[in-house]
């Protein structure tokens, strides 16, 4: 999707999130939710062919085994922004905070192995 | 993904708030209700297909 | 007449030459199959652990020993560790291009705190490559300290015997004693203090970037005192064995260059000290030269070389990935790089005290075969 036409399709949808938020507001959110899916897909689907290409070029080095966290984390903090930015839309500061909370916890427990592996490195000087 | 998903969701939500003034101002107010609520459960039918395609796509870009 | 002479010598000369380059390849092979009988001798009377040790490839496989095969593998051994630079160099810069790139999509995120924990992960994936990689050279170092060290050490029974025949036991006493104390101080402090230096250093410059409190000054504290420490038992050791020079040999000008480059040549940054040091290197260079021929300086040289450029290769690529990092604009990434850089050069000095100790110990050893001859 060209970002001309994804730009023309937003603003569509933004007169229209208008015009329903004075009637019948529930359809503005999900006028809005449906805007925000469509145009993550588009920009996963940009980034997507990105990643493996990196994936590819990282495949016969040390750090291979490295990239899958780095992956994920950056997944994690993705989804969670989309959420708390939505909830902060409709006025629910309070979910957003806790989302956002437990995205940071989740890229934490997800980094525990690495953190495992530098304190085995370093345990020596401890020693 | 595109454009009519909006569109779907435009018109859905156009044809309930007609159809709830017409059982509103004629005294049905229960049957306006009944009919908001089933117009909000098929556009969240709509968005959640979506989702769904999104969650997919997610798991397979960032490994979940 | 002189003339004539003259001549005649000069077409004499010429003959030679030229009968020299055409039957030359006879005598050259003539000298390869003596040499390469010579050689299998030697081989032989040798005990089967140490025969084990030795190469086995391009002197004994090719039946003609000539000069371009000796030199092609002088350059292969020499540069044999460039493979392993070179890839973890491409590893750690596609890791800094692969985190800055991520980074950058997670910037845009208006919560910091998802940006946060996202770059305490990136943080831990790059101190992992690190450390290994520092880690795995700190080893190397220390494993070649110590087998200089045991060299060393192999020394001092036959030095001891050849000073007792001349008759000088009381010097031989003292010099044998000195040695073993030189020796034993070498390996000692230097080897048992590499690894935990290297690693304490490490963990603290990683302690930044992922807790957030600069403990910088206690690495330079640590690096300091390693520092004067290693001067202060160098220059003991020097004195010691200049002391010892003065009484079994009366080498007087290379006992006194000893004492000067022992006080002045462990300082990291070895600016003005340089000069001194290569001169009383040199002069050493010179007994050794003068006593077993250009094949031991050679020798010596490929003990060195290898070790010193794979150190430096990993100094310059540490290096050139810091100013990457701080140019892509990840500096605690580029920190954690300087931090690599400053401890390859400072067991770069390590590595460079302990040849310089082996040649001195050699010379020690050299002269004092010659005192008995």
């Amino acid at each position: 999707m060209s970002e001309l036409k994804l730009c023309g399709v937003i603003f569509c949808a933004l007169s229209l999130i208008v015009v329903f938020k004075s009637f019948k507001a529930e359809y503005s959110l999900f006028i809005r939710i449906a805007m925000t899916i469509g145009v993550t897909i588009a920009t996963l689907l940009i980034i997507q062919p990105v990643l493996s290409y990196v994936e590819s070029l990282t495949s016969n080095l040390t750090i291979n085994k490295y990239i899958p966290y780095l992956l994920k984390a950056l997944g994690i903090a993705f989804i969670v922004q989309i959420t708390a930015d939505c909830c902060n839309d409709v006025g629910e500061g309070t979910l957003a905070e806790r989302v956002c909370l437990f995205g940071k916890i989740q890229i934490v427990v997800i980094s525990l192995p690495l953190i495992d592996a530098l304190l085995s490195l370093t345990k020596d000087v401890i020693k | 993904m595109d454009i009519s998903l909006i569109f779907k969701i435009v018109g859905i939500g156009l044809l309930v708030s007609v159809c709830c003034q017409i059982l509103s101002k004629s005294g049905r107010d229960e049957q306006a209700t009944m009919l908001s609520v089933a117009g909000i459960i098929i556009v969240m039918v709509l968005i959640i297909s979506e989702l769904e395609g999104l969650i997919t796509l997610l798991s397979n870009i960032f490994g979940f | 007449m002189k003339k004539c002479i003259l001549f005649l010598f000069f077409i004499i000369a010429s003959i030679f030459c030229l009968c020299f380059i055409c039957f030359g390849n006879d005598i050259h092979k003539d000298i390869a199959s003596s040499v390469d009988g010579e050689l299998s001798n030697f081989m032989d009377s040798l005990p089967n652990d140490i025969s084990s040790l030795f190469p086995t490839d391009p002197l004994n496989s090719n039946n003609i020993i000539n000069e371009k095969s000796i030199i092609d593998y002088i350059i292969s051994y020499i540069f044999s560790g460039v493979d392993n630079v070179a890839r973890s160099f491409v590893s750690i810069f596609t890791l800094i291009i692969v985190t800055c790139a991520l980074s950058s999509i997670c910037n845009s995120l208006s919560n910091s705190a998802l940006n946060n924990a996202f770059k305490l992960c990136s943080t831990l994936c790059f101190s992992i490559t690190i450390f290994h990689s520092c880690v795995g050279l700190a080893e190397l170092t220390s494993a070649y300290i110590k087998t200089l060290c045991r060299v060393m050490n192999a020394f001092l029974p036959l030095m001891s015997t050849m000073g007792i025949m001349s008759g000088a036991i009381s010097s031989t006493t003292t010099n044998c004693a000195i040695s073993v104390l030189a020796i034993t101080l070498v390996e000692g402090f230097l080897v048992v203090c590499l690894m935990p230096l290297v690693k304490s250093c490490l963990t603290i410059s990683m302690v930044k970037p992922i807790g957030g409190c600069n403990l910088s000054g206690i690495s330079k504290t640590i690096k300091t005192a390693f520092t004067s420490v290693s001067v202060f038992v160098m220059s003991i050791l020097f004195f010691l064995l200049s002391a010892k020079n003065v009484l079994a040999q009366g080498n007087d000008s290379l006992s006194i260059k000893t004492a000067r480059f022992a006080i002045s040549s462990f300082v990291p940054i070895v600016g003005a000290s340089i000069n001194d040091a290569l001169r009383t290197v040199s002069s050493s260079l010179g007994v050794i030269k003068s006593t077993c021929g250009i094949i031991a300086i050679i020798a010596i040289a490929l003990l060195m070389v290898p070790i010193i450029i794979h150190l430096l290769l990993y100094k310059l690529s540490f290096g050139f990935l810091g100013s990457v990092c701080k140019a892509l604009n990840c500096s605690s990434e580029g920190e954690i790089l300087e931090e690599a850089d400053s401890l390859c050069g400072f067991m770069l000095v390590l590595v460079a005290c302990t040849c310089v100790m082996f040649i001195f110990a050699l010379t020690i050893f050299i002269n004092t075969a010659v005192g008995v001859a």
